[in-house]
């Protein structure tokens, strides 16, 4: 402009006050087709970023020029000025971050649970369920013949199916909760990387902020997308600083991200051996997560898998403890009281029956020790393999009021119930989400059609703008020429 | 009306796409297992409650098992009870004839030996064995139970009879008290014998109605023996009756309706094809009619 400046002064001069109108306009024609072509790159960002998770669609926002001061026609423009506008849905946004814990979470826990489902889901296979009934049976078969050596070899072998069955589900479900407790190791990595990258969008944030560079905006969409991704890992609470900083805290207030700053999680044994526990600037915390996948997985890790070992050593502590009690009460083939059946399980502290399906055994491995007749009878009494066998219709556990199966049943309806409880919670939370980001691209997502629209506006008003640069320079020479004449 | 971006139609139908698929794996198991209860979670209570089931029905196996050995032993007893029970009228005619004034010692001595062959017979009866197991022995069951010694028979089992179950809370004997039932008739048969032996007519005929108490000894133990017979075989029936309504039971919580799996099967592979012919052909923007 200082050039078309200098020419209108000259007009001024000359008296000729039309001239510096004829060069403002071609000044002004200029900026609007600067304007536009901004316009254009916007739209052109846009359709660019039309796959990119995240991101925020944006808009040339026009403002209406500075009018000219009527004293002094050589200020002001006609042209408008351009900025960027982004349509962020703030709401929905943090609706978003909301939801996916609870998604995280069910998600974890669903997937833990469906191992489980499938060790216990006797529908095509052989299992606990059938190896108890198949040893009881065994003992009611006993009663038939208890002389029989193949019957009592078949009390033996059932009963060791039956303990393998217990081995074979309670080291499995171990394992699957031994894959929680990794799990725990690799959410705390992941949730360390993305506040790291929280702390440094901080940084980046601010100083986009002060520059103006229009940066902020994919900025801010990179961090929603962290944010997305930490709530999916960990229940946290999060709010915005006056200076467009991000704090991140967990959902008791332990500050996560402050600043460019990120506060590490560790994930340690507290002893060697032993399931991990996590820190935070030496404050152990894992009790208080409650959400995420990293909630979901411990709390399938310390409280749902540990439920489930726990009535299966219940199961095989009374077992082993009313087995061997009937047991003692006969005799076996030679006349001698029966000993006894399993190796007995010696409670921990406080009565503890922690690790008794691991450790069920059978004690006798010689098929006449086996006690099936009546004390001081002959070998052909039935009477204590009648009673073994009657154990099963025995109501020893919860208080007096089920029987073996009865509780075992208990146990597959309390896994069916958590799966199913972990299945609907998926479902309905990934409807939830589905619907949040749906209503976040009905505002912030880029439609083609309208990108293509404005293409042509756009377009359309650079020709016109590039058309009145045409017209105000004809205009322009027919005064230097006037002038030159 | 809601803003339309591509990436919310391709949410949606992905989100479809994936339920219809979901429900299609679902009703695909259903209609090629035949099974409605697939997993724990398609109904918790029905899955604990076929766990109660199967052992139910793994008992009435067990129940048929147990009568079918019951109904074993309790029919060879019964017809060793008869047989002993035909031994035991002919050797108590054979006494009667040897009672008998007439009878010289010679034929007496012939009586002897057709009664001594006959208590013999009676013996092995009495030491009946089935599956290897004396029926007559009570618990001692391994080792013969009546042994003889000149005409002393001797008892070595004992009195034990066992029961075994043959239902919830059904207990049938499956045999009888051996050494009850059979002794008194050999100490019966050995002191006629001595009698005859000694040619003591007087002697004969008083030792004749010891058998009358022998033989009812036997009837007893064949009516409570027949009476435990018809108990095993009237629980079979019952178990097999049972185990039928259980088995529908357990068809009614387990099993799909496959006329209703297939026609759902069907609804959702039409669903899925629809969404995905319509995916396919839709999808233009404004782009498209650009020059």
């Amino acid at each position: 402009m200082p050039a078309f400046a200098g020419l209108a002064q000259l007009a001024t001069l000359l008296g000729l006050t039309s001239m510096s109108s004829i060069f403002a306009g071609l000044g002004s024609a200029a900026e609007a087709l600067a304007a536009q072509q901004f316009a254009l790159e916007i739209t052109q960002k846009n359709i660019a970023n039309t796959n990119t998770a995240g991101y925020t669609r944006q808009r040339a926002a026009f403002t209406p020029a500075n009018p000219a001061d009527p004293l002094d026609p050589s200020t002001g423009s006609i042209a408008p000025t351009v900025s960027v506008d982004s349509y962020r849905d703030r709401f929905t946004e943090y609706r978003i971050v909301e939801e996916a814990q609870s998604n995280g979470e069910f998600e974890a826990s669903s997937r833990a649970l469906q191992q489980v489902e499938s060790l216990l889901n006797e529908n095509n296979s052989q299992g606990l369920q059938s190896s108890l009934s198949g040893f009881f049976n065994s003992f009611s078969s006993l009663a038939n013949s208890p002389e029989d050596t193949s019957l009592r070899q078949q009390v033996l072998s059932g009963a060791n199916v039956l303990t393998s069955e217990f081995h074979l589900l309670y080291d499995r479900i171990q394992t699957i909760q031994a894959a929680q407790d990794r799990a725990v190791a690799d959410a705390v990595k992941d949730i360390n990387s993305v506040t790291q990258q929280l702390a440094k969008l901080n940084t980046a944030v601010a100083a986009a902020r002060t520059s103006n560079n229009g940066d902020e905006s994919t900025l801010l969409d990179q961090r929603q997308q962290l944010l997305e991704k930490l709530s999916g890992l960990i229940d946290i609470s999060y709010f915005e600083t006056e200076t467009g900083g991000l704090t991140v805290t967990t959902r008791q207030g332990i500050a996560l991200v402050v600043a460019d700053q990120n506060n590490t999680l560790q994930a340690g044994p507290a002893a060697s051996g032993s399931l991990l526990r996590i820190q935070v600037e030496g404050q152990d915390i894992t009790a208080s997560i409650q959400s995420g996948s990293l909630g979901g997985v411990l709390k399938m890790r310390d409280t749902t898998l540990p439920g489930y070992l726990a009535k299966l050593d219940e199961l095989a502590a009374s077992l082993i403890a009313r087995v061997n009690a009937q047991h003692a009460q006969g005799s076996d083939l030679t006349g001698t009281p029966g000993g006894d059946f399993f190796v007995p399980f010696n409670p921990g502290s406080g009565g503890s029956m922690t690790g008794a399906a691991h450790a069920i055994t059978v004690a006798i491995t010689d098929a006449g020790k086996i006690a099936a007749a009546g004390l001081g009878s002959g070998p052909g009494s039935n009477s204590n393999a009648k009673m073994l066998a009657a154990i099963q219709d025995e109501k020893f556990f919860e208080s007096g009021n089920a029987t073996a199966e009865e509780f075992y049943s208990h146990l597959i309806h309390t896994v069916g119930t958590d799966m199913q409880t972990a299945d609907d919670g998926l479902t309905a939370q990934s409807q939830v989400l589905t619907q949040l980001r749906n209503l976040r691209d009905a505002t912030s997502g880029v439609n083609m059609d309208e990108e293509a629209v404005n293409i042509i506006r756009y377009q359309k008003a650079y020709e016109a703008s590039a058309r009145l640069v045409q017209v105000w320079n004809t205009l322009a020479e027919e005064v230097i020429n006037l002038l030159g004449a | 009306m809601m803003r339309i971006t591509p990436a919310i139609s391709d949410r949606n139908f992905l989100n479809n796409v994936e339920t219809l698929n979901t429900l299609l794996e679902d009703a695909n198991q259903q209609v090629s297992t035949g099974k409605k209860l697939l997993h724990l979670q398609d109904s918790p209570s029905g899955s604990a409650e076929m766990v109660v089931l199967r052992d139910e029905l793994s008992r009435i196996d067990q129940y048929r098992a147990n009568s079918n050995y019951g109904n074993l032993f309790l029919g060879v007893t019964d017809s060793a009870l008869s047989s002993a029970h035909d031994l035991v009228t002919s050797i108590f005619t054979k006494g009667s004839e040897a009672a008998t004034g007439t009878v010289t010692a010679e034929e007496r001595e012939t009586i002897a030996r057709e009664i001594r062959a006959m208590r013999d017979q009676l013996l092995s009866i009495a030491n009946t064995k089935a599956q290897g197991r004396y029926l007559f022995a009570g618990s001692k069951v391994t080792a013969a139970p009546f042994t003889i010694s000149g005409d002393t028979v001797t008892y070595q089992g004992d009195q034990e009879v066992n029961q075994i179950t043959i239902g919830d809370g059904v207990d049938v004997q499956t045999g009888v008290a051996g050494g009850d039932v059979l002794m008194p008739i050999f100490q019966t048969i050995a002191t006629l014998l001595t009698a005859i032996d000694g040619n003591d007519a007087s002697g004969i005929k008083a030792n004749l109605s010891g058998f009358e108490s022998a033989l009812s000894g036997i009837n007893q133990s064949r009516g409570t023996v027949g009476a435990a017979l018809t108990r095993v075989q009237g629980i079979a029936t019952d178990l097999d009756s049972r185990k039928t309504s259980l088995h529908s039971l357990q068809s009614s919580l387990e099993d799909a309706d496959l006329a209703q799996a297939i026609t759902k099967r069907e609804q959702l592979q039409s669903a899925l094809e629809a969404t995905l012919t319509v995916q396919a052909t839709t999808r233009k923007s404004l782009f498209d009619y650009l020059g």
